[in-house]
């Protein structure tokens, strides 16, 4: 229900990261993001079909408190010359890392 | 129906009040703000609203006095001029005040809440300015403190605590003290306070210094740096270009009310036991030259002029109550920067950048004040920039005196800088960069532009990096990052440890179970292989044709390697018996990576959290002879930050378990108690068995953990001890000079090891102090101690 992923978001350590290019790796995401603390995994969208990156993905820290560093201060950073856009997302679960192609 | 409507009636005054308090409370918070009217207007017309509320509505009001007044500090002058008017119209209503800030006082000494109380402390003296507070009273709260501090064997971090409190009052009262009837008397109290500070010894200066030198700008403490700018502002009449005194305006007014002695205070008995702040060193990069001398440039105060101080504190300010917020945080910011006396350019990027650069690490974090220097590059486009890259330049002039830690603390930033402005600068004007590293590699100039192109790869890609970066420094750049793959180019039928390197893939590629895993590497020996035909720097040959295979087939992204490691984690076990093992497992994949030190990086928090590898063997792979080429590079100490960092959290995470299952058992037991039934009893009895199992599982953890932990503390500092006296030793035999940059660079990380993880370090003074910091140790190591215990007086 829409309270219980309220409450979810509330607690969560994942975060939605946005606008990002299809070339960006994973290893550049941890780069950026490992200055707000420790990152537990990365999962990169995946374009449906071709499974390809296609401008997502999830972060994942290991607690709360990096979580929303990340949140407040690298939403809108530049990553790879694009304006990341990073919103609170209540976990990842398996096949949303597939986006539309 | 009666019943009703003396239900809603009530219900309707209490919302009727609970708008007066909102409407109250609006009003108090945003007196001062931009308004059509002038402040004087404005302040009038909130009094008599005040004044028409107070009977109902004082304890109210006077509590949103004081909320507002150490909340936005910045107005604080507008808050003791509408303390004074409300003192005016209403005598005792001041005297009620007083009260409540001395309560207020006691309440935030209690909970620590240093800020606040010396923001408290400073709208309390500001009274005296609006004729509220007695002069002599306030002197008398002044001796308190400062003879508290000058008690013998009060600690060193209360003492200055309580004397900074005092001081930084100074520059909004000296103006009244200065010709009034209590000038003597306060000119006593500078003259004690003087003393007081001069005796003070700062022995852990090194340990927080930004530069090892003052030249062109001194590095002073913050209780030195302001009583500095104290004297200055004392010689100039107590004179200041920024304070905004409201009050003056009313002066007449004020002058008519009758002033209150300060009820009595004390200090609580047990402050001993409390944590103070612990010192810094004030940040300075600019002076007076630095600003252009144009005439529609303001000009900016010499660094030893209390207005610097001011500024800055206005602007630490707008920083410590907007620190969440970035966009929020750059537009107050902004709006200081509306006063047009000062060149605010300039003084916020020198606190910008001094909370950046603060030892042993920033207020807030790193990326608080990169996002924010981002920002304001965006709304003060046209004055901003170049204020920053002049700074920018002043650091990189100073690299060969910076503490190292700062050096690759700067570079990070600098990196994250660039990559969010598309990676502009003016490279030419680095460029004899190019020709230092020539003559020598360990120059810090060229070390730190190799350090910041490293991680500008890590941020985006090699051809880009080739792309932005101009030809010339090239043989700065890293190399391409790839793999090493010791059995890629081998032919199998010549080489037993390639030849069972293919049998583990097939066997991987066919799902085979661990036992037909390592059935395939049954030809080779259980641990060292003779040392002639094999690498002797990696004896254990099943270990190492494993590890490179399962990093062979990792190695194309963290998630793969994270697959790999996680499903062939019983296959690695099992060929890696013991510490030494584990050890040389690092030093396989440290191969394997040669060419890709972010993947190394990363590696490392993997073996971590997957419980592959111990703390305990990081540290001494890091520290290993091997390691020796690297040990000045960054990489290498972002590895051990992880690794420490990885304990510490470790244990506060064991922590916060232990407390959960301690509380679960609490409420079992509770539960116990309360059943009748026998059956019910039983099945409960077996539930607090259970969570008692829990409560031990996790005491049980916990000793392990800080066990671990202790161990890693004392094998770094133990290592870097070793390598230490190791350097000076041969210095010395060798007729050398010792305090060469990588002994210096050395010692810098040693004491950062200390001050920065203090929390921890503390719980092992008397180890330390007994096994390792003994008195035959090299005096110029042993001082690293003797400072750091200085630090944490």
């Amino acid at each position: 229900s829409r309270y219980e992923q309220e409450q979810k978001l509330l607690k969560s350590t994942t975060l939605y990261v946005g606008n990002l290019s299809f070339y960006t790796t994973e290893e550049q995401v941890h780069e950026v993001f490992r200055q707000a603390g420790d990152i537990k995994r990365i999962i990169m969208g995946l374009d449906r079909l071709k499974k390809t990156p296609c401008g997502f993905c999830f972060v994942e820290y290991f607690d709360r408190p990096d979580a929303e560093t990340a949140v407040r201060f690298l939403n809108g950073a530049k990553l790879d010359d694009r304006q990341i856009r990073c919103d609170w997302d209540w976990g990842f679960d398996d096949g949303r890392q597939y986006g539309r192609g | 129906m009666e019943v009703e409507q003396v239900r809603i009636n009530r219900k309707r005054k209490f919302d009727e009040d609970a708008d007066l308090n909102t409407r109250l409370e609006e009003l108090i918070k945003r007196i001062g703000e931009k308004s059509q009217e002038s402040l004087e207007t404005n302040l009038e017309r909130l009094v008599d609203i005040l004044d028409q509320e107070i009977t109902t509505k004082k304890e109210f009001i006077l509590n949103s006095l004081v909320k507002n007044a150490i909340e936005q500090p910045e107005k604080m002058t507008i808050y003791s001029t509408l303390v004074g008017l409300l003192n005016v119209k209403m005598f005792s209503t001041g005297g009620e005040f007083l009260v409540l800030i001395m309560e207020k006082l006691g309440t935030l000494i209690d909970d620590a809440e240093w800020r606040s109380v010396q923001l408290l402390i400073r709208f309390l003296a500001d009274l005296i300015n609006c004729n509220v507070v007695l002069g002599a009273s306030l002197l008398g709260l002044f001796d308190t403190f400062i003879a508290t501090a000058a008690q013998p064997g009060v600690k060193p971090s209360m003492r200055d605590f309580l004397l900074y409190s005092v001081m930084q009052c100074l520059p909004w009262i000296g103006l009244h003290f200065n010709d009034s009837k209590d000038e003597v008397e306060f000119e006593r109290l500078l003259d004690i306070l003087e003393t007081e500070i001069e005796k003070r010894e700062k022995h852990y200066m090194p340990s927080i210094r930004v530069w090892s030198s003052d030249n062109p700008l001194p590095q002073i403490e913050y209780m030195d740096s302001l009583w500095l700018q104290i004297k200055n502002m004392r010689n100039n009449n107590w004179e200041d270009n920024w304070i905004i005194r409201p009050y003056v305006a009313f002066e007449s007014k004020l002058e008519s009310s009758l002033q209150h002695p300060l009820p009595q205070f004390e200090l609580p008995a047990d402050l001993e036991h409390t944590q103070f702040p612990l010192p810094y060193v004030v940040f300075r990069i600019f002076d007076t030259p630095d600003v252009p001398n144009r005439a529609e440039v303001p000009k900016l105060p010499r660094f030893n002029s209390i207005d610097r101080f001011l500024v800055e504190d206005a602007i630490m300010n707008v920083i410590n109550s907007k620190n969440l917020t970035k966009k929020e945080c750059a537009e107050s910011l902004l709006r200081i920067s509306g006063r047009s006396s000062m060149p605010l350019n300039y003084m916020l990027v020198e606190v910008l950048f001094g909370g950046l650069l603060e030892l042993p690490v920033p207020r807030y974090s790193e990326l608080f004040y990169g996002s924010i220097l981002v920002q304001l590059c965006q709304l003060m486009a046209d004055h901003l920039p170049q204020v920053l890259a002049q700074a920018v330049a002043y650091v990189y002039e100073r690299l060969d005196t910076m503490n190292t830690v700062l050096v690759d603390r700067f570079g990070s930033w600098f990196a994250y800088f660039l990559s969010n402005f598309k990676y502009h600068w003016t490279w030419s004007e680095w460029e004899e960069c190019v020709n230092l590293n020539r003559t020598d590699q360990n120059h810090p100039k060229p070390k730190f532009l190799k350090e910041v192109f490293l991680k500008l790869l890590w941020l985006t890609f090699y051809e880009k990096l080739k792309d932005v970066i101009p030809d010339e420094f090239v043989t700065l750049l890293p190399l391409k990052p790839g793999y090493n793959h010791k059995f890629a180019e081998v032919t199998p039928e010549n080489n037993l440890q390639a030849k069972c390197a293919k049998a583990l893939i097939e066997s991987i590629k066919n799902k085979e179970g661990l036992d037909m895993m390592l059935g395939s590497l049954d030809p080779l020996p259980d641990g060292a292989i003779d040392g002639r035909e094999l690498d002797p720097v990696y004896p254990e040959a099943k270990l190492e044709v494993v590890v490179q295979t399962i990093l062979r087939v990792g190695c194309k992204s963290i998630s793969h390697i994270s697959v790999a490691l996680n499903r062939f984690r019983d296959l690695i076990m099992a060929v890696m018996p013991n510490q030494d093992a584990k050890v040389c497992c690092l030093k396989i994949t440290f191969s394997f990576f040669k060419t890709n030190h972010q993947l190394m990086c990363i590696m490392i928090e993997k073996y971590l959290n997957f419980q592959l590898i111990e703390p305990s063997c990081i540290v001494s792979w890091i520290f290993s002879p091997y390691m020796l080429p690297h040990f000045d590079r960054l990489y290498l100490w972002q590895m051990l930050d992880t690794t420490i960092k990885f304990c510490i959290k470790r244990c506060d995470r064991i922590k916060v378990e232990l407390e959960k299952s301690k509380v679960k058992l609490n409420e079992k037991k509770e539960q116990e108690a309360g059943a009748a039934d026998p059956d019910i009893a039983e099945k409960r009895k077996q539930l607090v068995q259970a969570a008692e199992e829990a409560v031990d599982h996790y005491v049980k953890l916990l000793e392990d953990a800080e066990r671990s932990q202790k161990e890693v503390f004392l094998i770094v500092v133990q290592r870097f001890i070793m390598i230490l006296t190791d350097h000076i030793v041969r210095s010395e035999q060798e007729s050398r000079y010792t305090q060469t940059l990588w002994f210096r660079c050395t010692r810098d990380r040693l004491r950062q090891t200390l001050v920065q993880y203090r929390r921890e370090v503390k719980r092992y003074m008397v180890t330390l102090q007994t096994l390792l910091f003994t008195p035959e140790i090299e005096p110029k190591i042993l001082e690293c101690f003797t400072q750091f215990k200085g630090y944490i007086a």
